[in-house]
């Protein structure tokens, strides 16, 4: 009885860890390139009692064997890195990679950070920086009379100054990766790059199979809402299935009990 | 004391009734699992007794059999096909139809349905688990070229489920050949094939019949208790 009992707990903290990210895509619906993740489930090891084959007499053996499993357990989360639609800001710091690739970006502790979240703007010096400040990498210096700054699709920067002299002041890089899933997240929309991943592989926007950049447009969150709220009804029914095996198993406990009628 | 087998016929239908339970739990707890297959018990009833009916002086009739014990037989998953869904993502596989994906792991090939498979760091499609899917020469797929191949076993019900959604052969099921027409679809999951309905009613009928044997039990007590009364001095 105490086998189900723990393989029913298994099934709710499983279910219970779906419901825990489908709340964190659901609350990230309408975070700048928030990519959702999805948890991937897989049985526990089967305790046999015998192995289908083991001879039942001299002539016959038995056909399937008799097995119980342990429940599941959760073994992956799946971050899925399709593109979610672009939305026009009129912005003209606001990049959106339209296609693979990630920003490279510098972090305050000395690593680099990889990002989709385009919503750039200048700090004191004129570099581009994100909203949390970290410069992008290669370093692109605004000078402080520009008029309008220009982004090609291919990343190149340039700058219109009084007079109507157009200067390029550097290309924005891309990098993709092997394996995007593998990118750990560290929050503020910023990854980095683990064994797993495989090394950043540098490139340039527009060109082998690097995303173009559009200027004035960030890219939305990918989360299907739809199909979060339809996993969320199958976590919950899932969940209280689970839950009647452990009032039915502990019914049958309470039955062992009353057997000794003193 | 062959009066009172009830007493362990009822017990053996206890435990039984306790396997079935285990059994439902871990397909309800895997019931959003991705290519998982459901299992089911068989039940027989077994040691045959003959009854005999005494004449005195040492004739005998035979009067009929009695099993006197009830075990469980055998656990098989039932190999039907879950639900296949969309999910769009390149590297989900799902077979359509019967046969089963073969990832390797160090020297030993396992054999799923789980085609929720990604790429390593160095390029080969992997499992969940990080273990490589093999295509039809037995080689890992690098760098995302080729398909997953797919293979199957003259009696796919016999196979021996070892965890982590995997399969490995047994003498009874036949070993692993090839399927070069079997229908691989991109971009579609397995989902579960527990059907939530069937497990619920199996878990009513199981504990229905684990407090009808446990009354056998407690009846069974009073009996003797009265009998053992029926003696005393007071």
């Amino acid at each position: 009885m105490l086998t189900s009992l723990s393989t029913a707990a298994t099934g709710m903290n499983a279910q219970q860890f779906m419901i825990n990210t489908i709340a964190n895509n659901l609350a990230n619906a309408n975070t700048t390139a928030f990519k959702q993740s999805s948890p991937e489930f897989s049985d526990l090891a089967y305790q046999n009692l015998y192995i289908a084959g083991t001879p039942t007499s001299q002539t016959t053996q038995s056909p399937t064997g008799l097995y119980v499993g342990h429940g599941v357990q959760v073994v992956a989360s799946n971050r899925l890195f399709t593109m979610g639609s672009l939305s026009s800001t009129g912005n003209p710091l606001d990049l959106a990679i339209d296609g693979d690739g990630f920003f490279q970006v510098q972090l305050q502790n000395g690593q680099i950070g990889y990002t989709r979240d385009g919503s750039f703007s200048l700090d004191g010096q004129g570099r581009l920086v994100t909203s949390e400040g970290n410069v992008v990498i290669p370093n692109i210096i605004i000078p402080q009379n520009a008029e309008s700054i220009n982004i090609a699709p291919n990343g190149t920067v340039t700058v219109t100054q009084p007079g109507g002299t157009q200067t390029q002041v550097g290309t924005i890089t891309l990098v993709k990766f092997l394996n995007p899933a593998g990118l750990e997240s560290i929050g503020n929309n910023v990854y980095v790059s683990t064994p797993a991943s495989g090394q950043p592989i540098q490139g340039v926007a527009n060109q082998d199979g690097f995303g173009q950049l559009s200027q004035g447009y960030l890219e939305a969150s990918n989360v299907n809402v739809i199909q979060q709220m339809v996993d969320m009804i199958n976590a919950q029914n899932a969940y209280e299935f689970d839950s009647k095996v452990i009032q039915t198993s502990n019914q049958m406990l309470g039955e062992i009990s009353a057997l000794i009628q003193i | 004391m062959n009066l009172h087998t009830g007493f362990y016929d009822a017990t053996m239908g206890m435990l039984v009734d306790q396997a079935e339970v285990n059994t439902i739990s871990n397909n309800l707890a895997n019931v959003n699992t991705c290519g998982f297959k459901s299992d089911s018990l068989t039940f027989s009833a077994t040691m045959n007794r003959e009854l005999y009916r005494s004449n005195g002086l040492n004739l005998n009739t035979p009067i009929g059999e009695m099993t006197n014990a009830v075990v469980v037989s055998e656990v098989s998953p039932d190999m039907a096909e879950g639900a296949l869904q969309q999910t769009n993502q390149k590297l989900d596989f799902a077979i359509n139809g019967n046969g089963f994906f073969a990832v390797k792991s160090g020297n030993q090939i396992f054999y799923t349905r789980d085609g929720s498979f990604t790429l390593s760091a160095n390029g080969d499609l992997v499992d969940s688990f990080g273990r490589e899917v093999l295509n039809s020469a037995l080689q890992p797929i690098v760098g995302g070229n080729g398909q997953p191949a797919v293979f199957d076993v003259p009696d796919p019900s016999y196979l021996q489920k070892v965890g982590d959604n995997s399969f490995i052969p047994t003498g009874k099921s036949g070993p692993f050949i090839l399927d070069p027409n079997a229908e691989v679809m991109q971009g579609y999951l397995e989902s579960s094939n527990v059907n939530a309905v069937k497990e619920m009613v199996d878990l009513i009928n199981a504990s229905t019949n684990y407090s009808i044997a446990q009354k056998t039990i407690t009846t069974e007590d009073s009996m003797l208790s009265t009998g053992i009364n029926v003696g005393k001095v007071s």
